[in-house]
């Protein structure tokens, strides 16, 4: 809605400046055919200067192609007006448009196809070229217009022909480049001094050509030389103003020259020369600054051009430079370039400081280069870069290099070789980059891939080489994963099981149950263990120790079930068998106890009718055969008598046998109960005992510091008694018995104490019957004794744990050692 | 003071022989009443069967062999301790065994003395001597009631 009043209004600016335009060349032309009449030299004779032509040919040029006709139409109707008012007939001017309609047109295509619609020229040659096409163009249609005007005036038609042609052409070189280059300028206020200066030198040049062309001829031809004083105007005004300037400039200077020549003054009337000769000299002026200002611009315009697609190339060249540079900082790479030629490399700052130099140490030589460079890596760089240069290829290297302080950076290089018009490599140049941290992660990585690997590795090794069976089960419950293990104990291979359920399999009807609810506690999370009956492929019934785990992915998802399983059939079997002797054992254990505790009555009772009945009959002897002696003692002869002493003696002795034997039965037999023992005390209090039993002898005691031991006191008394009586007795035969009693030095668990004598000892060699029953080292005329003594000292230190020896040598007495544990108290 | 009758329980002939031999050394043989067994020993004591109708009063010692026919030296021991009219009674066991259960036994029960006849004569003559020293001789009987009480 809001665009139509505006495309309107588009269409009626765009119209009203068209009419604008025709309305200004209307005007300008009728402007130029009454300039053009000024120019008439000879009455009924064409113009020398007919500048309409001229102002048609750059209205064509600059109107687009609807108004061309248009404007020919009006330069018809002005001509036709004004040679109406002059007395020129209707058709001989309509003939005159015509012509120079015909001249603009084809001037106008020839600009066209040689310089584009616009016709701006170019170089010099297109100036000269157009120049010439102009005159040819003008001097073939004057042909025709030279016709026309002879027909009209009355001339000759040579004369109106050559005053056509140079008319023509002189009125288009001189006023279709100031038109065309004016109306082509932007319609900017220029500043104040462009104006002053513009108005300075149109001022002078006025000035300059009315005293050079005003005056009158002189009689020489070099007079003519004066129309040069304008160029340096010209040169003035094409540089300052360019094309638009220097032409206008030529334009005007050109009018009063062809102007006052037309009126016979000048520097081109030489002496004696008619308006018409003078009027070529003009012409010559003319055209040569018109052609030579145009030139001038046209090169000025062509160097101004070149310096500014030089200045805006330059400018795009730092920008892209400034930009790559930035490019490069940002991607933290160097550059590089190596010229082979001269060998030298240039790098980058940021180059040197990936190579942990200063920008100013590198000093370009490839060995500096090569000297950072890890030596493990140098050879494959150099490798790759002969390569790379070989093959024309880009090359891309990572290497490492060995900063000053000892650091290790990988460096990633790219780059590409350079090679001359022959096809020679010349310079290789590209970038750096430091991508440690790339590689040290890749490292990671890869590092972490080979962890991984090797622990699925070990994983499968431990799977299959397990002796545990080893199961997976899918989501659905068919199998997985078989293991060599579940191989071995169900004799099914993997290949038969896998994809397999287990149903009807391993499971039996009855077990299905089972399994059905250890996948239901699956599911829900748990762990489910047990121990099952499964069936072989032998029909083999294994009794299986199981476990089944649940399995579960990364979002926790339940994706099947593990089952570990182990044959437990030979250790079920073997625990039955173990149970089976254990209730045997113990039941022989209860037999031989029975058995046992009978023997020890029976001995018990054995021991009771010893110590009662068998010495009844002792008694009996003895007691009768005292009073026996009593009675008959004044009536026995000495032998009787000494009989029945001996008889008397034995019936002793045996009693003392059946004493000590009995003695040593109760030792044996009695119950241990150990308490921690003061042997200092229990050794004097025993001594006093053996004292009073050895009847008035002497004995000298000697004894040293001694443990207190853990044992029974009563029985530990026996034994003690046992010992010392022992010392007693075989020290009887010494002048001097002596008895120690010691201890062992030491702090072990187990104390040693002896008992020494110095009495007549013993032979080493029967050391090993010193302690046996019944065993003596002694006839029983040389030391009274059964015998038993010893083998009761045996069995007490024996039955606590202890142990006892002896060592003697004959006539060198005897030292008994008996090793007890200690009390605890003296182990704290 | 006239000496009391002593009670010897002892079924062997040999020991009784000898234990009179060795009282008679101290003139105590003729105030000794033998029994055979322990049944008779408990006849003489209650004064009934073969004894029925002995001199009244209970004796001022008893000697008690342990193994003897139908009633051993422990069951007339129970006995007598039981018996609040003998309880009284010095008894001395006079006897082979040393074994400890014996001895442990015989003190539960009250026995007032416990000795080995020692195999030796001289030494068993030296043991009754002391024995009778002691119960009957030098020791004070309880006043006997008799066997009106």
């Amino acid at each position: 809605m809001t665009h139509a009043p505006s495309a309107n209004a588009y269409r009626f600016a765009v119209a009203r400046r068209d009419l604008l335009r025709l309305a200004a060349f209307t005007l300008a032309y009728t402007l130029c055919v009454l300039i053009g009449r000024l120019f008439v030299v000879t009455p009924n004779a064409p113009a020398v200067f007919w500048p309409a032509t001229g102002l048609l040919t750059a209205a064509l040029l600059i109107a687009g192609a609807r108004l061309r006709l248009m404007l020919v139409a009006l330069a018809a109707l002005v001509q036709l007006a004004l040679g109406y008012a002059a007395g020129i007939p209707p058709l001989s001017a309509l003939g005159f448009v015509a012509a120079a309609a015909l001249t603009a047109g084809l001037v106008c295509w020839i600009v066209a196809h040689l310089l584009g619609s616009y016709g701006d020229t170019r170089t010099v040659p297109q100036v000269l070229t157009l120049t010439g096409l102009v005159f040819a163009v003008t001097a073939t249609v004057g042909l025709l217009g030279a016709a026309l005007a002879a027909a009209t005036f009355g001339v000759p038609y040579w004369n109106a022909w050559l005053t056509w042609w140079l008319a023509d052409s002189v009125s288009i070189i001189l006023v279709v480049p100031p038109v065309v280059a004016c109306a082509s300028l932007r319609a900017a206020l220029p500043s104040p001094r462009v104006l002053a200066e513009a108005l300075l030198l149109g001022v002078s040049l006025l000035a300059a050509s009315l005293l050079v062309f005003g005056t009158a001829g002189s009689s020489t031809g070099l007079v003519a030389l004066r129309s040069y004083v304008a160029f340096p105007f010209f040169i003035w005004a094409v540089v300052r103003f360019g094309i638009p300037g220097g032409t206008s400039a030529v334009l005007a200077a050109s009018l009063i020259a062809l102007w006052h020549t037309s009126r016979g003054t000048g520097p081109f009337m030489l002496l004696e020369t008619s308006v018409e000769r003078g009027i070529l000299g003009a012409y010559a002026f003319c055209i040569v600054s018109a052609v030579s200002v145009l030139a001038l611009g046209t090169i000025l315009n062509e160097r101004r051009r070149t310096e500014t697609a030089l200045r805006a190339g330059e400018a795009a060249l730092r920008d892209s430079q400034e930009r790559l540079r930035l490019a490069l900082d940002a991607g933290g790479m160097g550059t590089w370039n190596w010229d082979f030629a001269s060998d030298a490399i240039v790098w980058s700052e940021h180059h040197a400081t990936l190579f942990g130099m200063r920008f100013a140490d590198f000093d370009g030589r490839y060995e500096t280069f090569a000297r950072r460079v890890h030596p493990d890596d140098l050879a494959g760089l150099v490798e790759r870069v002969n390569q790379a240069i070989a093959e024309r290829s880009f090359y891309h290297h990572e290497y490492r290099v060995v900063w000053p302080d000892g650091s290790v950076r990988w460096i990633s290089a790219r780059g590409r070789t350079f090679e001359n018009a022959a096809g020679e490599p010349v310079r290789m140049a590209g970038t750096v980059m430091d991508i440690t941290a790339r590689r040290a992660a890749q490292e990671r990585e890869r590092a972490l891939l080979a962890e991984r690997t090797r622990l699925l590795e070990r994983l499968q090794l431990v799977l299959e080489s397990m002796p545990i069976g080893c199961i997976i089960y899918d989501d659905a419950f068919l199998i997985s994963f078989w293991n060599p293990a579940a191989e071995r104990i169900f004799g099914y291979s993997a290949a038969e099981m896998l994809g397999r359920t287990p149903a009807g399999l391993l499971v039996t009807p009855q077990g299905w149950q089972q399994a059905a609810e250890v996948n239901r506690s699956n599911r829900a999370g748990e762990r489910v263990g047990g121990i099952t009956t499964l069936t072989a492929k032998d029909g083999r019934a294994v009794i299986c120790e199981w476990q089944r785990t649940p399995l579960h992915d990364a979002d926790g998802t339940f994706v099947g079930s593990l089952s570990m399983i182990q044959d437990v059939t030979a250790r079920t079997q073997a625990e039955q068998e173990i149970q089976r002797l254990n209730a045997d054992l113990e039941q022989r254990v209860v037999q031989r106890t029975l058995a046992l505790e009978t023997a020890n009555r029976d001995l018990e009772s054995f021991s009771y009718s010893v110590s009662h009945d068998l010495r009844a009959p002792l008694r009996h002897i003895d007691g009768f055969l005292r009073l026996l002696t009593k009675r008959e003692a004044d009536r026995l002869d000495p032998t009787s008598g000494r009989y029945l002493q001996v008889i008397a003696e034995s019936s002793r002795r045996m009693g003392m046998l059946i004493d000590d034997l009995l003695h040593l039965s109760r030792v044996g037999r009695t119950e241990i109960q150990p308490q921690p023992v003061v042997l200092t005390d229990l050794v004097r209090s025993v001594i006093e005992e053996v004292n009073a039993a050895a009847e008035g002898r002497t004995l000298e005691w000697q004894v040293g510091p001694l443990p207190t031991v853990h044992a029974d006191p009563r029985l530990l008394r026996i034994a003690l008694v046992n010992l010392l009586s022992n010392a007693a007795k075989y020290t009887a035969t010494r002048a001097m018995p002596r008895i120690c009693i010691g201890a062992l030095p030491g702090d072990a668990p187990d104390a040693t104490f002896f008992v020494r004598d110095n009495g007549v000892g013993f032979d080493m060699q029967y050391v090993d019957k010193l302690f046996g029953v019944f065993q003596r080292l002694h006839r029983d005329d040389e030391f009274e004794g059964t015998g038993i003594g010893l083998a009761t000292v045996h069995r007490i230190i024996t039955r606590h744990g202890g142990y006892v020896r002896a060592e003697g040598e004959v006539d060198r007495g005897a030292t008994f050692f008996v090793t007890l544990p200690r009390a605890k108290e003296e182990h704290p | 003071m006239i000496p009391g009758r002593i009670l010897m329980a002892e079924d062997n002939r040999n020991d009784v022989e000898l234990a009179l031999a060795a009282l008679a050394e101290h003139n105590l043989s003729n105030q000794v009443v033998i029994a055979r067994d322990g049944v008779e020993a408990l006849d003489y004591l209650y004064a009934r069967g073969q004894h029925a109708g002995r001199a009244p009063g209970n004796p001022v010692l008893v000697l008690l062999d342990l193994k003897m026919p139908k009633v051993d030296g422990l069951g007339v021991l129970r006995q007598i301790k039981a018996d609040p009219a003998l309880h009284r009674i010095p008894v001395v066991m006079l006897t082979s065994s040393r074994e400890e259960q014996d001895i442990v036994e015989s003190y539960q029960f009250g026995v007032n003395a416990y000795v080995v006849k020692p195999v030796m004569f001289d030494n068993f003559i030296e043991a009754v001597r002391r024995l009778s020293l002691f119960w009957v001789l030098t020791n004070e009987s309880p006043p006997d009631h008799g066997r009106a009480e």
